[in-house]
């Protein structure tokens, strides 16, 4: 039976931090779960996912300042405060060896908190991951600004119809619809975590941190960009795995599935 | 089909340099002004105090909550605030923190909506009420008043029937007092509306409540509320179902409670008229030119008509 979900909050240094747990009756003794979700979006993503991981071990899904309902940061963030919010996360939960999880921007909040607490965080699974080399960034402009909003309503429709494209097939509207407000919690620093996400230097990263890391790559709009990463999975036991035919909705879809590859790769004894 | 990056930008072409963190101001809602709290992105406006969040247990589940406190207690009894369908407690959020200036102030996500867990079937108001009930039980809040905005104007009368004892004072944003007609004619405007391919069913909602706004009610304040009616479509319409099937009418005039009515010219306002001179504890406020959006545009207004009805004597 799937692991009921409880919501909560606690304090970080950015006010009030929202996340969403489930947890086996017993103790199994494994590390618990972290998991940081895309932007913009909210923990919500994780629901399935974190009711079938709970069955063994802490899964915990973390709403990134300003997404959710967690509280913003007071000025636009980069990754490094996200990073910083979910140390005060695992701190004020007393959890000293985590294992973390990232979608999107999630797996550069995932890179960070390893980066920053590599006492702390045992193994990364990254859910496909975009960046540029620095000598990429400096010809690049990325000028990210929050959506119009109309009379007409077409930033609602253009929204709808950018997160059925990159949806699987088998994705429903109703599934669709069950996580698409998650997307504009507070439409006017919405765009705060892609503007975040675009300036964060994930090859400086990767060369400072040792754990190894599992990168999945579902067919979706990271597709191309996320083999990118592969010459940087220098640390032991690093894997690297393509999902064909997977895309937006895998955590809903493919929920039994991903849970199985995310635990043999937690779990595996290496 | 082309591949594109998630925000539509191309990944050859471009030249120049990735922008530092920008310090947009459209984002923002200012500096504190004169002592009050701008929170980025809340768009609903700046507050003297700070809006925390929590949760506590009820019937069906966990139950989500705003709440707003003063700096020293005042003996005065807790305010427990019910929002409209399909929204959330967000529609309190600016109100509570100037009202929770003198008195613990408390907006409850109604089961099934914003983050409160859902009941298994579509309730009744006396679910809704009877799952508030449970909110002030588990904070343990004692006496309290309560206000409520459309079906939490119900929650608000039926709450009050079923805890005679603890509800001492009501105030209701409209009262939805329907013929049987009307309510049949709203059951079919308010039903299930599927989620469509296209996204084309959250045009129809987004319409529909541009019609009702308050001049000066943006569109991104519009943008910032209606996003907790985008929750839950499945079952974002119980509370609309719910509203329609309570004998309101009745429950409004044996309330042996102070009412008072605050009746802006919103979609109810027709309804909300027939409430004049139907019981003598009701209070009938008319606020003309005030629509949806008035709680964020008039918190003080309306702190200092609500305060006046709580606080009075007789």
């Amino acid at each position: 039976m799937a692991a009921d979900i409880e919501r909560r909050y606690i304090d970080g240094r950015f006010g009030q931090m929202h996340l969403y747990m489930a947890r086996p009756e017993t103790d199994a003794g494994r590390p618990p779960l972290v998991c940081f979700h895309m932007s913009p979006y909210s923990s919500v993503i994780y629901e399935s996912f974190l009711a079938e991981m709970g069955k063994d071990r802490l899964a915990i899904a973390v709403d990134s300042p300003g997404f959710g309902n967690s509280d913003p940061t007071p000025q636009p963030p980069v990754i490094q405060d996200f990073g910083a919010a979910m140390d005060d996360v695992i701190t004020t939960l007393g959890l000293e060896t985590v294992d973390v999880m990232g979608f999107h921007t999630g797996s550069k909040v995932s890179l960070e908190l390893a980066r920053r607490r590599p006492d702390a965080v045992r193994r990364a699974v990254l859910a496909s991951i975009a960046y540029w080399t620095p000598e990429e960034m400096a010809h690049r402009e990325v000028i990210i600004k929050p959506k119009e909003i109309n009379e007409a309503g077409s930033h609602l429709t253009e929204a709808w119809q950018g997160a059925v494209r990159w949806s699987m097939p088998e994705r429903t509207s109703q599934m669709i619809g069950n996580v698409f407000y998650a997307q504009a919690i507070n439409p006017a620093i919405s765009h705060w975590g892609h503007q975040a996400a675009y300036q964060y230097d994930v090859e400086a990263t990767m060369a400072e941190i040792s754990q190894p890391i599992l990168v999945l790559n579902p067919e979706d709009d990271l597709w191309d960009q996320t083999p990118r990463i592969k010459p940087l999975l220098t640390q032991e036991g690093s894997r690297f795995l393509d999902l064909p035919g997977w895309a937006h909705g895998f955590l809903d879809i493919k929920t039994v599935e991903t849970a199985e590859i995310v635990r043999g790769f937690l779990d595996w004894e290496g | 089909m082309g591949r594109r990056t998630a925000l539509g930008l191309t990944t050859a072409g471009a030249a120049g340099a990735i922008l530092g963190p920008a310090r947009d101001a459209a984002a923002m809602t200012g500096p504190d002004i004169a002592g009050m709290i701008a929170v980025p992105g809340r768009v609903a406006g700046p507050t003297p105090l700070p809006v925390r969040r929590g949760y506590v247990r009820g019937r069906f589940g966990q139950i989500h909550y705003r709440i707003t406190k003063p700096a020293v207690e005042t003996g005065k009894p807790p305010l427990v605030c019910f929002h409209s369908s399909p929204n959330s407690s967000r529609v309190y959020e600016r109100f509570i923190g100037f009202m929770g200036a003198d008195r613990v102030c408390i907006a409850p996500d109604t089961p099934g909506f914003g983050d409160s867990d859902a009941p298994a079937e579509p309730p009744h108001i006396r679910d809704y009420a009877g799952a508030m009930g449970d909110l002030i039980d588990a904070m343990g809040l004692g006496e309290v008043d309560v206000m409520g905005y459309h079906t939490g104007s119900e929650t608000c009368v039926e709450i009050g029937h079923q805890r005679p004892d603890q509800i001492r004072r009501i105030v209701i944003v409209s009262a939805p007092i329907f013929t049987d007609e009307e309510r049949d004619e709203f059951r079919n405007n308010y039903a299930l509306l599927e989620p469509q391919a296209d996204g084309s069913h959250m045009v129809e909602k987004w319409w529909a409540h541009q019609a009702w706004r308050m001049e000066g009610w943006t569109l991104d304040h519009l943008a910032y509320q209606i996003n907790d009616a985008m929750r839950r479509p499945d079952i974002s319409w119980w509370g609309h179902r719910a509203a329609f099937d309570y004998p309101f009418k009745d429950r409004l005039k044996s309330v042996n409670k102070p009412v008072l009515v605050l009746n802006p010219e919103d979609d109810l306002v027709l309804y909300t008229n027939r409430a004049k001179g139907l019981a003598e504890h009701l209070t009938v406020r008319d606020l003309p030119g005030w629509s949806h959006g008035f709680l964020d545009l008039k918190p003080e207004d309306t702190v200092k008509m609500v305060r006046f009805h709580l606080d009075g004597e007789g």
